[in-house]
């Protein structure tokens, strides 16, 4: 996960339990990575570049990443152990060879306000594929705004 | 296994010792500011000059003129301290050239369990303006400030020591966060005394650390220095901010600089400014660029020299509307402003009244330059102006204002 134009790039990560993950900054300024997310907390103290060596994930969950210095800066890394998982497309769609047998799929986003068990369906893969579908019932959260200066919010 | 594992992460740390001493951090951070303005204004001049207009230019003023030269730096000190300075020099007639509008050292240590604590110490603005959240505490939105925020500048800064403590609800998953603010200080004992003397003004004139509002021998404001400490009373604010996602920002603040309005300074013969006021403000940034903030401050401040009281209760609020097209920003705002006076046997001592419209266009092409263009018109009645100026108490003031700022820095691409 790379820090660009003062963001995290990308700003979710799906990742297996026991993977690593490299936090470089490719930035002009210094960031400083935090988590208090209980699956990982950790800091990485002020750096550009990417001298640090990768941050290990040994628990499931969801761990949220902020830079002590851009409080605007914000990620997630998704922890998972799920034998198969990955991150949608713009359209919401996902799909994974697999082999025939009953699944539990479970979906995740920041924005999203539905209660957790809305958010699981069970699908079985019969020879030739399955299919899910999970429909959200609230509306999303409002995106994250775009376009703000920088040097902004300083007070 | 144990024992593997406490090895590892000896190794670990040595590793990441050894990284920091070798990947040298660019720990300075610095910006140069250069605003040039081209100026048309009407009216009485400006309040910074001894005058009871109510915009930062007037009087003879119209002309190419120099909005602001300013230099800042924040310096990291270790981990989780910093130094910030920011000089500027607004060519006009201070009593210092150059001079701070803030200086302070910051303590930001990591948030912990879903709370972030930050501890400023120095000279810095107490956290009430919504519009000036611009670097430099400008506005993004217009060059004049809102009524609330000119005089702020003008009179009101921390020089002590603010707390700040967060709870981050955003990061745990809930659509709020909420701050709570705590600040102990000095050295603002004469703030009020020129908002009694010459009124709310609208301006992006902020005042430096050691300098003055007003010309000395020139009544009513004469110099007004506000940050000095005259009786050796702390004051204190305190103020609370809830935050729903990065859209709304809801925020109140008391502040009470707890001076002791029988204070004189003999030497200088000033007195102590007594002033109390609160604040609240909604921002509400919204989809497609737009912005809406509104803002309100009330207060008093009062003097007692030889148990004499005088008092001018304050109130101004403001509402403003920008809305910005990629690099292009409009906005509008009108403010509402009044000071009354009361002194044993007098109605009107002092008082001013008044409203403001602004209209400003905004183009950023890149993060160096702006281009700015702002029409203000302000329609006050200031008794002060028949007493002390020979003038109509009611006045209406138009100032066009065309600016262009450059801007180089460590941080600008």
């Amino acid at each position: 996960m790379d820090q660009v134009n003062r963001a995290f790039d990308p700003d979710l990560l799906v990742i297996p339990l026991n993977s690593t993950v490299t936090f470089a900054n490719s930035d002009t300024v210094s960031h400083q990575i935090y988590s208090f997310s209980p699956p990982k907390r950790f800091q990485l103290p002020l750096y550009r570049g990417k001298p640090y060596p990768p941050t290990r994930f040994d628990q499931a969950g969801l761990v949220t990443l902020g830079c002590n210095i851009h409080d605007e800066m914000l990620a997630y890394v998704v922890v998972t152990d799920a034998p198969y998982f990955g991150r949608t497309a713009a359209d919401g769609t996902w799909s994974a060879d697999v082999p025939g047998g009953p699944y539990r799929v479970s979906i995740w986003h920041p924005r999203i306000r539905d209660e957790d068990k809305a958010l699981q369906g069970e699908v079985t893969v019969a020879e030739s594929e399955g299919k899910l579908t999970l429909r959200l019932k609230r509306p999303l959260k409002p995106a994250p705004l775009e376009g703000k200066p920088h040097s902004w919010d300083r007070y | 296994m144990g024992s593997l594992l406490k090895r590892t992460s000896w190794l670990g740390a040595a590793a990441l010792l050894g990284l920091a001493v070798s990947s040298p951090v660019p720990a300075l951070d610095w910006e140069l500011d250069l605003d040039g303005r081209l100026v048309s204004v009407n009216g009485p001049g400006p309040i910074i000059d001894g005058g009871l207009g109510s915009t930062r230019f007037g009087g003879d003023q119209s002309g190419t003129r120099l909005g602001r030269a300013r230099f800042a730096l924040t310096q990291s000190l270790g981990e989780v301290w910093s130094l910030s300075l920011d000089a500027s020099y607004w060519g006009d007639h201070d009593k210092t050239p150059v001079g701070l509008t803030e200086g302070y050292l910051l303590w930001r240590p990591y948030p912990r369990d879903g709370f972030r604590l930050r501890v400023k110490t120095g000279a810095f603005y107490a956290p009430i303006s919504l519009e000036n959240r611009a670097s430099g505490w400008e506005s993004p939105y217009t060059l004049s400030y809102a009524a609330i925020d000119s005089w702020l500048g003008q009179e009101v800064r921390t020089l002590g020591t603010e707390a700040q403590l967060d709870w981050l609800g955003r990061r745990m998953g809930h659509d709020f966060d909420v701050g709570l603010t705590g600040a102990a200080f000095g050295w603002n004992d004469n703030a009020g005394a020129a908002l009694a003397a010459g009124g709310f003004t609208l301006t992006d004139r902020q005042s430096v650390m050691g300098g003055r509002v007003g010309k000395p021998g020139v009544p009513p404001v004469r110099a007004a220095e506000p940050f000095r400490e005259m009786d050796g009373n702390a004051g204190f604010y305190g103020g609370v901010e809830v935050r729903y996602l990065d859209r709304v920002v809801l925020q109140f603040l008391r502040y009470d600089n707890r001076a002791n309005p029988g204070a004189v300074d003999v030497v200088s013969h000033t007195v102590a400014w007594d002033t109390t006021f609160n604040s609240a403000g909604l921002r509400v940034d919204g989809d497609r660029g737009w912005t809406a903030i509104f803002q309100w401050l009330g207060g008093v401040t009062l003097i007692a020299p030889e148990g004499e009281q005088e008092r001018w209760p304050f109130r101004a609020h403001y509402a403003l509307l920008s809305k910005t097209f990629g690099k292009h920003t409009l906005s509008a705002r009108y403010d509402w402003f009044k000071v009354d006076g009361y002194r044993e046997g007098e109605d009107d001592h002092g008082w001013q009244k008044g409203h403001a419209s602004t209209l400003a266009y905004l183009f950023q092409p890149n993060a160096s330059w702006r281009l700015a263009l702002e029409w203000l018109h302000v329609v006050s009645t200031d008794y002060n102006r028949e007493d002390f100026a020979q003038g109509d108490t009611l006045d209406s003031q138009t100032q066009v204002q065309l600016s262009v700022r450059y801007a180089w820095g460590s941080t600008i691409p």
